[in-house]
């Protein structure tokens, strides 16, 4: 291991620290920033991210680090990375979303619109926990100038 | 460790950048519907917010569409007044190629307009003359084959006919490919040219039964002012309608039914100039509103819904340019500008650049690499021979004598070739072909490919004229058979030879 390697020590909100290259954790742009900022003690707090998703994040940087790894194989390994239960997509939403990892959160947004392609208004308010706020006159005139995109 | 509480995420806790995100990257039909699902998702492509993730989706993509590809520039240009047709690639268009007409050509360069319809396809263009649109050919300027067209049924002796090609596609269910065109007659009262009591009529090509076919719909006919036509997922799309009212009529080459798509502009045609062009996946319309020289672009979501219709960019007016030619990668649209040049407009950052090229109005996109890109699709498919040429190995500085084994690391210098003072594209275009056949292989790995680099080729010919390597072999002198077999050589068979050269290509 080069002299010049450094470790980041992360500590997720259920308290457990992850160990970690500044080159592979600097992927995160909020991470960045704070080793930019010299504001880095020795323990940098994550409060938004669990120790769960921070192994799913961990596993997803350490891969896409990885020199000289070819598209396909990134490719087939992010495929691999989303087929999780939705919860856990979520959680990955909202780290990616916390640590800034742009590349990342893009990923897994497509992985949920594929997802939710095919749904309906309905499923999709549930999916979403969106209040239905038109009358049902509106609902009606909205749907009827949309018809094309039912069938 | 403290245990920790198992908490289920729910999408509640999503921000709404974050849902508008997601959003975005659906396609118009599903973002379409789910606006029933709350006032705020009622108008997405209203919001600002919203528009501009989806704008940088679209353009950020890279589609498969562009893999490769290479623009084909039709230009007439001095001194000579010829219509010529290069192949510009590299990221700057830094590689421009002239692509010589073959002589096989049934237009006669420099006398008639020389256009290419619609894109290029599988390497193949199709070529005709603008005037009378009543000589057309197939030419693949890789392999040098040039097909032409017969004339059509609708020819009636001294009767005025007028002749509309509207599009070349590929039929993929039937392996095939096609031209349509429509053919009218015109009237004149009392004149022996009248072409009263004939009716028009829509007709077909197909390369594999190399006639034309009658068709029984009445599709609009191009509208002339707007003269483009663009090819996308086994499609061709052009502008039909009149003056009153225009439509988007698009083909569908397998089934050979149409779908007419209303234009979203209400008052067409008058101020506006209307081009088609295929943006990173979607069929675009690009209005330019003449006065002010500002255009918009709108792409569309769904064949033959006028709402699907969504006005993606509204691009401020731009000086000195004359009017859209096409698209290109990542949402850069070709202008024409008004000094002549051709000028690429970058969508994402409003900045126009000259590529360095006085061009008129046509292109497309063409490599050979699509054929290889099909068979990919194929798991049954094991190995590809690809026949190249001698041309892609033999012109380097290499020694040529008998005691040189030329083997697989040999090739074509393409440096030499371009320095040389003789004319060595063809050579040049056969080793890039195979160069990026190879390239595609090796990155894609799905493909066994063998390639042959014949110097000479006989036996039937596809094209109906001689061409490089079979010109000079012209049979000058019969042998009689019998005469050889007495001296005690056996000669094999054309058909077997060649039954066994496939076999050898078996695995």
């Amino acid at each position: 291991m080069s002299s010049s390697t450094k470790f980041l020590t992360l500590k997720t909100n259920d308290k457990e620290e992850f160990v970690l290259d500044e080159a592979i954790a600097i992927r995160s742009q909020t991470i960045k920033n704070m080793v930019e900022d010299d504001c880095v003690s020795n323990v940098i707090p994550l409060p938004n991210v669990d120790s769960k998703t921070m192994i799913k994040v961990i596993e997803y940087w350490k891969k896409h680090s990885e020199e000289g790894i070819s598209k396909d194989k990134l490719m087939d390994f992010d495929k691999a990375f989303v087929k999780v239960d939705q919860s856990i997509l979520y959680a990955l939403i909202l780290a990616a979303n916390f640590l800034n990892d742009a590349e990342m959160l893009d990923m897994i947004c497509q992985e949920v619109a594929n997802r939710i392609k095919g749904k309906t208004p309905e499923e999709i308010r549930k999916e979403f926990n969106i209040e239905n706020d038109f009358t049902p006159e509106e609902e009606e005139e909205i749907r009827n100038e949309n018809v094309w995109a039912f069938e | 460790m403290a245990p920790t509480i198992e908490k289920e995420v729910s999408s509640k806790y999503i921000p709404d950048d974050i849902v508008f995100s997601i959003l975005s990257k659906l396609s118009v039909k599903s973002i379409k519907r789910f606006s029933c699902a709350c006032k705020s998702w009622s108008s997405l492509f209203e919001n600002p917010n919203f528009i501009n993730k989806f704008r940088n989706n679209l353009l950020s993509k890279s589609h498969p569409l562009y893999d490769d590809a290479c623009l084909i520039l039709n230009h007439f240009s001095g001194p000579d007044y010829h219509w010529n047709v290069y192949l510009l690639s590299g990221d700057r268009f830094e590689n421009k190629v002239k692509l010589d007409l073959p002589p096989s050509l049934p237009i006669e360069n420099g006398f008639d307009y020389i256009r290419i319809l619609g894109y290029a396809i599988n390497g193949t263009l199709c070529i005709f003359d603008y005037h009378s649109n009543s000589r057309v050919a197939l030419w693949n300027p890789a392999t040098q084959e040039v097909k032409a067209i017969p004339p059509s049924h609708g020819v009636i002796p001294k009767v005025t006919t007028q002749f509309q090609l509207h599009g070349f596609g590929y039929d993929h269910v039937r392996d095939d490919y096609k031209v349509i065109q429509h053919v009218n007659y015109f009237t004149f009262n009392d004149d022996p040219c009248d072409g009263l009591g004939h009716e028009r009529f829509w007709e077909i090509y197909s390369l594999k039964s190399n006639s034309w076919k009658k068709i029984n719909f009445d599709m609009p006919t191009r509208y002339q002012d707007f003269d483009t036509d663009v090819y996308l997922n086994g499609m061709c799309h052009w502008w039909g309608g009149t003056t009153a009212e225009a439509y988007m009529v698009s083909f569908n080459w397998c089934n050979e039914d149409y779908f007419i798509t209303p234009s979203p502009l209400e008052d067409l045609p008058g101020c506006f100039d209307v081009s088609l062009v295929v943006l990173n996946g979607f069929v675009a319309m690009i209005s330019n509103y003449r006065e002010t020289n500002s255009f918009q672009i709108s792409i569309l979501g769904e064949l033959g819904v006028k709402e699907s219709w969504i006005k993606l960019f509204d691009v401020e007016p731009l000086s000195c340019i004359d009017s859209p030619i096409g698209a290109w990668k990542k949402g850069n649209i070709f202008f024409r500008k008004e000094n002549g040049q051709l000028a690429l407009f970058d969508l994402t950052t409003g900045v126009t650049e000259e590529i360095g090229v006085k061009g008129e109005r046509f292109w497309c996109q063409m490599g050979t690499l699509n054929v290889l890109k099909s068979c990919a699709k194929f798991p049954s498919l094991k190995r590809v021979v690809l026949t190249s040429s001698i041309a892609a190995v033999a012109y380097n500085k290499k020694p040529q004598t008998l005691d040189v084994v030329v083997d697989e690391t040999w090739f074509t210098d393409h440096d030499l070739c371009r320095e040389s003072n003789i004319c060595l594209w063809y050579v040049v275009l056969k080793k890039l072909a195979e160069d990026s056949a190879w390239k595609f292989v090796r990155e894609n790995n799905i493909i066994d490919m063998v390639t042959t680099k014949p110097a000479m080729v006989i036996g039937p010919l596809l094209q109906p004229v001689l061409k490089t390597s079979a010109a000079p072999y012209m049979p000058t002198y019969q042998v009689s058979k019998e005469k050889v077999k007495s001296l005690g050589i056996e000669l094999t068979l054309l058909e077997v030879s060649i039954k066994e050269s496939r076999r050898l290509w078996k695995i």
